[in-house]
């Protein structure tokens, strides 16, 4: 059913090797090797357009690369085969950058659904684990019977954050989670990728551009540009790093967001 | 048990497609059979006429309803109204990673978003069919014999003589596949959207024209070639 890899070690819970990906003539992704080590929150940076969110969606299944492996927990992904998928993606959580919260459905039965589809649970065990999945992203239950067209937008990353971690995935993903929020609003969305990362004991991916809050949450960081991966190491390295673009991101973005503060 | 639960779950949103696709539509399933009824009355009366055959309106106006245009327009109303929106909606799930969201906790959209809407158009365009005959055939009695002055006795006497069982399993079988048409391409470029605001729209036309062609090109293969008796099915 799964294949494992003979260079897997246990303190990686996702490796890339030799990816590639291209549209028409745009080469996106130009062979990026990657290792996500476990339990440690791992940012993703660049800029735009470098294949950051594309990473992503390769690594949950939503895209075929066009050349190269991931590896999750040492099973091959295998975007072609929906059981293997199904098989693997239970160690992974996602929150979109909008939410994507289901329109049809309210809250409670949004953070409820993987529960209802995937146990067994009475009403009362599922009133009570939504209630309690609501508690640790600072909701109360009074927001269970609202339709998410009523939140604003942190409460609907909020939800989906509560719904993403309801079948305590190992790994959890976050697709520019801050993108579009005030700094009020981004720094309680950061406090709380960082609280549930170390509640839940999991491996965190988050991809962003903002460089200000990457340095007091980010245990590791990869640099994308040009397809590659440039640099990949402690927050703090990025500094040390003899690498003009690298510097340029981080130097020229952290001056900028200083100046605008 | 948990076997049974999803089952439930899904009939719950069979349902809401049954509600959606069928008995949201009656409004203007009514409004069509009666002037689709209506006008059939009025010019299938003009050569009958010439001929001195009146009595022969029943017959027409039910046999050209039960055969042809009630499937037909029932497949091509419906899919203007609910496969439509089947796209629209689904395509926009597409665009709002709405899909994504369902794939990544792990359940298959096929399963939860198409398989009940696809089995609901399947099974109601053939009811919404019986109702559009039922409708159209009085709406052809009312022009009949309040405004052309035929008898109204003897035009359900005929029509009941000249509409029989073939007839209707032939518009019935055509309304089953309309059905499973209407709701299938509206999931499928639905579901097949692009990941732009504009590919809702293009989805749901494309869904909406590729439906309506296809409910016509299929209608003159079936029409040709369905068996006039179903058990020739069996026995070919």
């Amino acid at each position: 059913m799964t294949q494992a890899t003979s260079s897997y070690t246990d303190d990686i819970a996702i490796r890339v090797r030799g990816l590639k990906k291209s549209f028409g003539s745009f080469h996106i992704h130009n062979g990026i090797d990657l290792d996500i080590p476990v339990g440690k929150v791992t940012y993703i940076m660049g800029g735009s357009g470098c294949g950051k969110s594309l990473l992503l969606k390769q690594i949950m299944g939503f895209i075929s690369p066009d050349v190269g492996t991931i590896d999750i927990f040492g099973e091959r992904m295998d975007a072609t085969n929906f059981q293997k998928l199904k098989h693997i993606r239970r160690h992974l959580g996602i929150l979109f950058q909008n939410g994507a919260l289901f329109d049809s459905l309210s809250v409670y039965d949004n953070v409820a659904f993987s529960l209802k589809e995937r146990l067994d649970l009475s009403k009362s065990e599922t009133d009570a684990r939504v209630e309690s999945l609501l508690k640790s992203v600072g909701l109360a239950m009074v927001h269970a019977t609202k339709a998410p067209s009523e939140l604003s937008g942190g409460q609907r990353k909020r939800v989906a954050l509560a719904r993403a971690v309801a079948m305590k995935p190992k790994i959890m993903m976050y697709d520019e989670p801050t993108t579009g929020l005030d700094p009020v609003t981004t720094m309680m969305v950061t406090n709380l990728i960082r609280d549930i990362s170390e509640e839940h004991k999991l491996t965190t991916i988050v991809i962003s551009h903002d460089t200000h809050v990457v340095f007091s949450v980010a245990e590791n960081i990869a640099f994308l540009k040009d397809g590659k991966v440039r640099y990949v190491g402690p927050p703090r390295g990025v500094f040390e790093v003899e690498d003009a673009d690298v510097e340029e991101f981080f130097v020229l973005e952290t001056r900028y967001k200083e100046e605008k503060k | 048990m948990a076997g049974m639960k999803q089952i439930h779950r899904r009939g719950h949103i069979f349902l809401q497609q049954f509600d959606f696709i069928g008995v949201q539509s009656l409004t203007v399933i009514t409004f069509s059979a009666i002037f689709i009824g209506a006008v059939m009355a009025f010019q299938t009366y003009i050569p009958l006429h010439q001929f001195g055959m009146e009595s022969f309106l029943g017959p027409s106006v039910g046999i050209a309803l039960t055969r042809e245009l009630a499937p037909v327009f029932c497949g091509i109303m419906v899919a203007g109204r609910a496969g439509a929106a089947i796209a629209a909606e689904i395509a926009t799930m597409r665009v709002t990673e709405q899909i994504d969201a369902m794939e990544a906790l792990g359940t298959d959209p096929h399963d939860y978003i198409m398989a009940p809407r696809i089995l609901a158009g399947t099974l109601v365009l053939p009811l919404l069919c019986i109702y559009f005959i039922l409708i159209g055939c009085f709406a052809g009695w009312a022009i009949g014999t309040l405004v052309l002055e035929c008898d109204g006795a003897v035009y359900w006497q005929q029509l009941g003589w000249a509409v029989d069982f073939t007839d209707v399993w032939q518009g019935l079988a055509k309304a089953v596949i309309f059905g499973f048409f209407v709701s299938s391409l509206g999931c499928f470029y639905g579901y097949n959207a692009g990941n732009s605001a504009e590919s809702v729209g293009v989805a749901t036309n494309k869904a909406v024209v590729a439906t309506i062609l296809l409910i016509l090109f299929s209608d003159y293969i079936l029409t040709a070639y369905l068996p006039y008796d179903p058990s020739n099915l069996i026995l070919h």
